[in-house]
């Protein structure tokens, strides 16, 4: 969590998204939204549409994105390690809407499992 | 569950301070309903109408990794983490249609370790018959992707053996036909595999744990044909003594074969086609239509354009039916396959006889390998299953073949030419050669090898000395 706190260097993060959801599948994600964020701020965000969804296509373009910060839902371990293994950080498990999910990102407060619904359950 | 700032949701606890669902009036005495989902060898999960779920069993608390306390409120999707959540959901589906709906899909755990699942989600409904919520049953099946991956082109499908290009063309689309959800219809001639291969179309195809109910239309006459597609209420007829389901609907969520499909009369083809059209059952007598979920494939030996044009089949109804269509070639035009399938169902017979050291002597198989096989596979399945019945020793010899293949010309002559007719080309057999003309190189064949000696000859071919002579005039050779 360190490297996302204020003060640090820019990095970047990917959030898989489902309409207005963290994806619930790291492999079937229809959007990804690439994150750009420096001293608590959100610099630049993009959609990132991929042309087949597939768990091996997302590692492709986070790797050639250079991203730091992975936020899914459930992803599979074989791809979970091998980001670990490109010292990627990945926060998995992650529920809720995808809003709110960049939202504690910016603050350097997401964590794995996190559960992002309000009272309501929305 | 370690949870990051959840403070602001609260899940409903589901202990004896807040909601303990209970069985009463089922058994003397009332029982906690979880506990009984708890004994059940599969996964369980109530979800609200807002796709939120209410309970779920510990079978599906060790599938998924979550457990119940820590996701009872959670949207589905967040627990059960199914491909079919993102892609296509289950409930939705099942809410739409008012049935139950199941289907064959993976969902990766807490420990991120990917589960072939199937899922049956179930609409349920309160006594005024509004929706209530929906119950989801989770059956772990690893066997469906193993299954899936072996589907390799290759020799072999299922129970189909070749080499022949037609059949591994056939191979290749097989998997892929089966994996979509459209109406097949199988031609070919009899004893070719219609029916084996629609049963592995639905074997290999997502509904492949649902019912495969086979009809065979031309069976029956019209009026039981009807009550036993589409069934009947009691009291419709003289004789219904009972409401009838009828087989459409029993293979709901399955396929259901309907071979023979040009021998269905004209009346049956257009309620046939009514059911295709919306995939509602009208049983006999009765006003209410069910809707079932049913895939068709259908089969015939017959030329159905043919028949379209003599008017005796609907047009529109092949146009429905003819969604995906795979022809299954005739033996005869399956190059190479002969070979194969002789030594296929000799090594299968001979083990299930205790035989297994059999084997054909030179002259037996010569004479097999240019036999025609009107009958194709079913016709050369049995003539082996006769010979190793027969054969007394190791070796399989002429007098170990059906006697039936010598006491006449070789019938596929004219088998081809009603085929033929009937679908306005020229037979040709599988060296591209014609009948007549194999038939003429086999005489001379016998004749080099016996060294024109005419009654070694006879034998050689396993022919009787008059018909070799008959032949000889016939082609000509000198």
């Amino acid at each position: 969590m360190d490297s996302q706190r204020a003060g640090d260097a820019a990095y970047k993060a990917v959030i898989t998204m489902w309409d207005q959801y963290v994806s619930p599948r790291y492999d079937f994600a229809p959007e990804l939204l690439v994150a750009k964020i420096q001293d608590r701020r959100i610099i630049k965000t993009r959609t990132v549409i991929p042309g087949c969804a597939s768990a091996d296509e997302n590692c492709r373009l986070i790797l050639a994105e250079g991203v730091q910060v992975v936020v899914t839902g459930a992803i599979r371990r074989r791809y979970f390690e091998y980001l670990i293994w490109k010292k990627i950080r990945v926060l998995d498990t992650v529920r809720g809407p995808w809003e709110r999910a960049l939202e504690l990102l910016r603050l350097g407060e997401l964590g794995p499992e996190a559960v992002l619904y309000d009272e309501r359950g929305l | 569950m370690e949870r990051h700032r959840d403070t602001a949701y609260k899940p409903q606890p589901d202990t004896d301070e807040g909601m303990v669902c209970s069985l009463v009036r089922l058994f003397d005495r009332p029982v906690e309903f979880k506990k009984v989902l708890d004994e059940l060898p599969l996964g369980i999960v109530f979800i609200s109408l807002q796709r939120r779920v209410l309970q779920m069993n510990s079978h599906l608390e060790c599938m998924t990794g979550f457990s119940a306390d820590s996701v009872t409120g959670l949207p589905c999707w967040d627990v059960l983490r199914c491909n079919q959540c993102v892609n296509s959901c289950l409930i939705r589906e099942a809410g739409r249609s008012k049935l139950p709906v199941t289907r064959h899909c993976d969902l990766v755990n807490r420990e991120r370790r990917r589960l072939g699942v199937k899922i049956t989600a179930v609409p349920v409904h309160d006594k005024d018959g509004r929706l209530s919520g929906f119950m989801e049953v989770v059956h772990e099946d690893e066997q469906a992707e193993s299954g899936r991956d072996s589907l390799e082109p290759q020799l072999q499908l299922g129970s189909f053996v070749g080499r022949s290009e037609q059949l591994k063309k056939l191979f290749r689309v097989v998997p892929a036909v089966a994996q979509t959800d459209s109406s097949v219809l199988i031609t070919g001639e009899t004893g070719t595999g219609k029916d084996l291969l629609a049963e592995i179309i639905h074997r290999n195809s997502e509904r492949f744990d649902g019912p495969f109910i086979k009809i065979n239309c031309g069976s029956l006459p019209e009026n039981l044909l009807e009550s036993e597609l589409f069934g009947h209420s009691k009291g419709a007829f003289t004789g219904a003594a009972s409401d009838k389901m009828g087989r459409l609907r029993l293979a709901h969520n399955g396929s259901v074969f309907l071979t023979e499909i040009g021998d269905l009369s004209l009346t049956l083809q257009i309620k046939l086609l009514t059911f295709l059209d919306d995939k509602v059952v009208h049983p006999l007598g009765s006003t209410k239509g069910y809707q079932t979920d049913v895939r068709v494939i259908a089969a015939t030996h017959r030329n159905l354009e043919h028949m379209v044009r003599e008017g005796n089949f609907r047009q529109d109804l092949l146009y429905r039916l003819n969604v995906v269509r795979l022809h299954l070639p005739p033996l005869r035009e399956r190059e190479g396959d002969v070979p194969l399938l002789l030594d296929h169902f000799l090594k299968y017979f001979g083990a299930r006889f205790s035989k297994s050291r059999i084997s054909f002597r030179d002259r037996a198989r010569n004479f097999l390998l240019h036999y025609a096989y009107p009958g194709n596979i079913r016709e050369i399945r049995n003539i082996v299953e006769y010979a190793v019945n027969i054969c007394g020793g190791e070796k399989i010899d002429l007098e170990d073949l059906p006697a039936y293949l010598f006491d006449q010309d070789f019938p596929a002559v004219n088998g081809q030419e009603e085929q033929s007719a009937l679908e306005g080309g020229r037979v040709e057999l599988e060296s591209g050669e014609s009948w007549p003309a194999i038939e003429r190189k086999m005489i001379l064949e016998a004749m080099l090898a016996c060294r024109g000696k005419k009654a070694e000859a006879a034998e050689w071919l396993g022919w009787s000395r008059s018909k070799l002579w008959r032949k000889i005039k016939e082609h000509g050779v000198e």
